[in-house]
């Protein structure tokens, strides 16, 4: 904790899993780089499930990671099981998830950042954001205990921790986490600086004795045999499977939970804050599908051997005593005994419109926000922003152009549109659906797709990139290849058991296209240079193939929208004279204001029409 | 009208009606490979130079199907700053929305939207910046008419009908997605087999939706009857009859109607567009020749024929109009005491004896036209049958994929494509519109 300076570049308040990513990637593009954190024994800690990834997060992770980001490469060193999802399913939407050692995990962050140059750490509450007397340039940061630093970068990452309020039962107090102190003051500082702020509700379910569990009574539930590391970088990899557990509650467990519901604050009315519909509390669950006779519950070990599980499946804010008597109801739990009861958590956020694509807000020069202070939920959603705010921070400083990620190029330019785009209404989650071109974006071609750019930022080793541009020229002629050798229907017949016999010779390409058909099926048949490509390169070729014609359609798609896409509009621009655009386009237009044409095509309420003739009135605005 | 001027737009861009000539324009890239299938002198074209040929496609019916004049105009010099054709044809509303409907189909091409064409001209700087605002007003006023006719077209049944076949189809994108997407929960597993039947049948409805198109258009336009047969038989001078006065010019001798004459009669509350043609039979005369094409091109178009024949003529009926139904009238049945059999009517234009019953017969073929249309909605604009046509093939991907046992994120994807087809009624199904289904009817989160 030396504090070398008391003015650094760039500044980042939070060492949550945005602001770790943020402080390593603003430090390693050269940056005097100060992180500010309540507690530093506690960055990375992973205040939710012990575990990262899932779908369509696992792809945040594999973008952080060809981008970079440290996310990856930690999971890989602290997992304790790892399992790629969707396996049944094309590899489109295959996406990798690891139970992580939360211990572990916080003490290979703390240690990447206390060895990281560039970077200090620094334990105390930012309270106050200092701008310029006119509001649009922010300079320091003022903490609890009255240091003063001054910055060019300010970037917040202050995840639930603004005026944090935990509720279980009918009790209700002020924290970030429970256990830990909310942040006050820093909400209230940015209102004078003209944001507007709102609440969200997000919980947690209790923590429960390894040893008060009867496990015979579960199903246990097992990673990968072979398991597929998150980082690109990550060789040699043989970690740990240890187990999780399956149960399930009952029609009791229903009945006591809904005996109690009016000591929930949920119900009662007391939690104002919007809470995620994809993550509800048991509560939620019981009352709107109450034809549901069970609900599943998954107990997961919070780090290696640990004796504390984490119940997956049973956020609750319920009073302790209604979520120990209905978790008792519940097989192989009759005995069960907590640490930590499950809570909600209500916070301020930031609504992510009054960001611009770089995550720098429009009003205050230099200030960037990113995690939950946006409205998002996750950790990998979190880490992503952090990266992408860190490696702007940067570009800020050194009067660079902001590096901004298309929706076709990776889900964080999903994530990141998504944000500044739409209302939110409730904490933002990723899913592969959201993502338009979910074909091109997938976990197995990360690297292929954003390599290069990390490379260019100078985050990525030359080495790594170089092997990529490798790669890619072998996938690119393997794939030619693969169009001029035709293999003939008795020897297709001898590979793979038809149920109707070819008429005639057909190309690699076409047999693969068949839904069943492998590579590895067709392995004897491909020329030996192929063959010896590493089986990661193989399945990617092979995927890329079986998704050729989807991908070119969705490829050109991208070509019909790019015309106009990235058209920047002036940030004068008044949309309210606008008279020949709707009214409900100038007012939603006038609300996000929108960087790009691109973007004001994805504003709901912002008609076609209304698009064309914000081009036309653009046109005599930027030549006259 | 998003401006995606990577496609290729197409319109007709004469005034609706039927004038002397009409112009079909199209703007893009595709549009010289939109019209190679057709036009005969394709590779003759040269910038800025009219080129005359001849249009030729199966769909619009055997044989030639009109003499045209295309202009080709090679971007940036154009009035849209694109490649651009214009290809000019005789008028007849039917034969431009045939050709218009060929040309929609190719590869890229789309019906223009409002304004399209001065947006691109704008966009490309072929129009003065300071004449933004004006061009910006008349996009606004153009989407505000289209709208305000697509509103009254969706007011009733149309809209109840795309909303509900949006609708079925984002049931079906609900189930795919969730399992995407929550396939690490607790969610039963469909089978994509199990949405054939739904899409065939969403199928069905469309096509059956787009064989209204036809009685839409005729709606619009009235029904065509020709009145065909050898000179002099009388065509003109029932022609007169029918619309109770003197519009072709009759005279006794052959020939004199030389161009085909029409006129439009309310039959059963439906326009009858009657077109008086000129005889058919082997002429040396050269303006008598271009007639007698106009003639057979007419013949061969039409809703309903009325053969003309008479005691002192030949009895033609030589064109392929098999498939066309028709009504044989005899005429000047007070020249003859024994008129053939098996006519179905036999009339005099001089004493007026059997025109009722010929108006009768005209009566009930329009009646047996009627088309009681898909839930009672007909189909009546291009932009929307361009829409359907699209939506038709996106549904067929949808089904090849399920039948050819493809993944869930194919399906998905031909999913989200038929949807965005839909989606130029009924605006766009977007991401969150599905995670809404997949949160109500899911219970889904751990």
């Amino acid at each position: 904790m030396t504090v070398s300076r008391e003015s650094y570049e760039v500044i980042v308040v939070g060492g949550g899993h945005a602001g770790i990513e943020a402080a390593l990637a603003a430090s390693r593009l050269g940056q005097t780089t100060l992180l500010i954190t309540m507690q530093i024994a506690a960055l990375g800690r992973a205040s939710c499930n012990p575990a990262i990834g899932g779908l369509a997060k696992g792809h945040l992770v594999r973008e952080i990671d060809a981008l970079g980001g440290e996310m990856a490469r930690a999971t890989d060193a602290t997992g304790i099981q790892f399992k790629m999802l969707n396996r049944s399913k094309g590899r489109a939407v295959w996406s990798p998830r690891a139970q992580i050692d939360k211990h572990a995990y916080s003490a290979y962050m703390i240690a990447a950042c206390e060895a990281q140059s560039g970077l200090d750490l620094f334990e105390d509450e930012a309270v106050k954001v200092i701008a310029n007397r006119t509001k649009t340039r922010v300079s320091g940061v003022v903490t609890r205990n009255g240091a003063h630093f001054s910055c060019k970068a300010l970037v917040l990452t202050n995840g639930t921790f603004l005026n944090g309020l935990i509720h279980i039962g009918d009790k209700q107090f002020t924290a970030g986490r429970i256990g830990e102190a909310a942040s006050v003051g820093l909400t209230e500082s940015l209102v004078t600086l003209g944001f507007e702020t709102g609440r969200l509700k997000t919980g947690t379910p209790p923590r429960v004795k390894r040893d008060s569990i009867d496990f015979s009574k579960t199903t246990i539930q097992t990673g990968d045999a072979d398991p597929e590391a998150f980082s690109f970088s990550t060789s040699n990899f043989h970690p740990p499977n240890e187990a999780c557990y399956i149960t399930k509650t009952n029609l009791e467990t229903h009945r006591i939970i809904s005996g109690a519901l009016h000591f929930s604050p949920l119900f009662s009315g007391v939690i104002q804050g919007v809470g995620p519909r994809y993550c509800p509390s048991i509560e939620d669950k019981v009352v709107r599908f109450s034809d549901k006779p069970s609900h599943q519950l998954f107990l997961e070990p919070e780090w290696s051997n640990a004796n504390q599980i984490y119940v997956n499946g049973f956020s609750s804010s319920l009073p302790e005593e209604v979520q120990l008597a209905s978790l008792r109801s519940v097989p192989g739990l009759e005995r069960v005994e907590f640490i930590q009861p499950g809570y909600a958590i209500e916070y301020d956020f930031f609504s992510p419109s009054q960001l611009k694509a770089s995550l720098e807000t429009k009003q205050v020069k230099g200030l960037f926000f990113a995690g939950q202070i946006n409205g998002t939920s996750g950790y990998e959603e979190a880490a992503g922003q952090g990266l992408l705010a860190g490696i702007n921070a940067h570009l800020q400083v050194n009067n660079k152009a902001p590096f901004v990620l298309g929706r076709e190029e990776a889900y964080l330019g999903v994530l990141v549109d998504d944000l500044i785009t739409k209302d939110t209404d409730e904490p933002y989650r990723m899913f592969t659906s959201r993502a338009e071109h979910r074909l091109l974006l997938r976990y197995d071609n990360a690297h292929f797709r954003l390599a290069e750019k990390g490379h260019a930022l100078g985050l990525v080793s030359t080495t790594f990139y170089m092997a990529v541009v490798k790669q890619k020229q072998l996938a690119k002629k393997a794939e030619a290849t693969f169009d001029t050798i035709y293999i003939k229907p008795q020897k297709v017949a001898a590979l793979i058991d038809l149920q109707a016999p070819l008429k005639e010779s057909q190309s690699i390409t076409n047999l693969l296209r068949r839904p069943h058909v492998s590579i590895e099926q067709l392995k004897p048949v491909l020329p030996g240079w192929i063959q010896d490509l590493s089986p990661t390169l193989l399945k990617l070729i092979a995927t890329n193939t079986k998704y050729r014609g989807y991908i070119d359609r969705e490829r050109l798609q991208v070509e019909r929208l790019a015309k106009h896409q990235n058209t920047t509009i002036p940030d004068s621009v008044d949309y309210l004279e606008m008279a020949a655009i709707s009214f409900e386009g100038r007012q939603k237009l006038q609300r996000i204001r929108p960087e790009t044409i691109g973007q004001a095509s994805r504003i709901s309420g912002v008609s076609p029409a209304d698009v064309s003739i914000l081009l036309i009135l653009l046109k005599k605005i930027c030549f006259t | 009208m998003l401006p995606f001027d990577q496609d290729t737009i197409a319109a007709i861009s004469t005034p609706p009606g039927t004038g002397g000539l009409a112009v079909i324009r199209l703007s893009g890239p595709r549009s010289l490979d939109a019209i190679r299938p057709l036009f005969s002198a394709t590779d003759k074209l040269e910038p800025r130079v009219a080129t005359f040929g001849k249009l030729t496609h199966t769909d619009l019916g055997v044989g030639d199907f009109d003499d045209c004049v295309v202009t080709f105009f090679k971007g940036p010099r154009s009035t849209t700053g694109e490649d651009v054709i214009e290809i000019s044809i005789h008028g007849g509303t039917y034969l431009q929305q045939k050709l218009l409907e060929v040309l929609l189909r190719a590869p890229g091409v789309r019906a223009a939207g409002a304004g399209e064409f001065t947006l691109r001209a704008f966009l490309r700087g072929k129009i003065d910046l300071s004449r933004a605002e004006a061009v910006a007003d008349l996009i606004h006023a153009k989407d505000e008419a289209a709208h305000k006719n697509a509103r009254h077209q969706l007011s009733g049944g149309l809209r109840n009908l795309v909303n509900k076949m949006s609708e079925d189809l984002i049931k079906i994108l609900t189930v795919i997605e969730a399992e995407l997407d929550f396939s690490d929960q607790e969610i039963e597993f469909t089978p994509p087999s199990a949405f054939t039947a739904p899409l065939q049948a969403l199928q069905a409805t469309t096509q059956s939706l787009l064989e209204t198109y036809f009685y839409g258009r005729r709606l619009e336009e009235g029904f065509r009857v020709p009145l065909a047969g050898a000179p002099n038989s009388g065509k003109s001078s029932l022609f007169n009859l029918l619309l109770g006065q003197e519009r072709a010019i009759v005279t006794a001798q052959p020939g004199t109607t030389r161009d085909t004459i029409e006129k439009t009669i309310i039959v059963a509350g439906h326009s009858v567009v009657l077109v008086d043609t000129a005889g058919l039979c082997e002429t040396r005369e050269e303006a008598e020749s271009s007639g007698v094409d106009r003639s057979k091109d007419e013949i061969e178009l039409a809703d309903l024929i009325i053969w003309v024949q008479a005691p002192d003529t030949n009895d033609i009926k030589s064109l392929k109009t098999i498939n066309i139904p028709q009504i044989t009238v005899y005429n000047k049945i007070d020249l003859t005491p024994t008129p053939p059999k098996n006519k179905d009517i036999y009339l005099s234009c001089l004493t007026g004896e059997g025109v009722d019953t010929l108006k009768e017969a005209i009566y009930s073929h329009v009646i047996n036209m009627k088309n009681t249309g898909v839930q009672g909605v007909i189909l009546n604009s291009e932009r929307h049958r361009d829409i359907f046509n699209r939506f038709d093939t996106q549904l067929s991907g949808c089904l090849s994929a399920i039948n050819n046992a493809f993944g869930p994120e194919y399906i998905a994807s031909d999913l989200r494509l038929a949807l965005d087809v839909l989606g130029e009624i009924t605006g766009k199904t977007t991401p969150d519109d599905i995670l809404n289904q997949i949160f109500s009817g899911f219970c889904v989160g751990k």
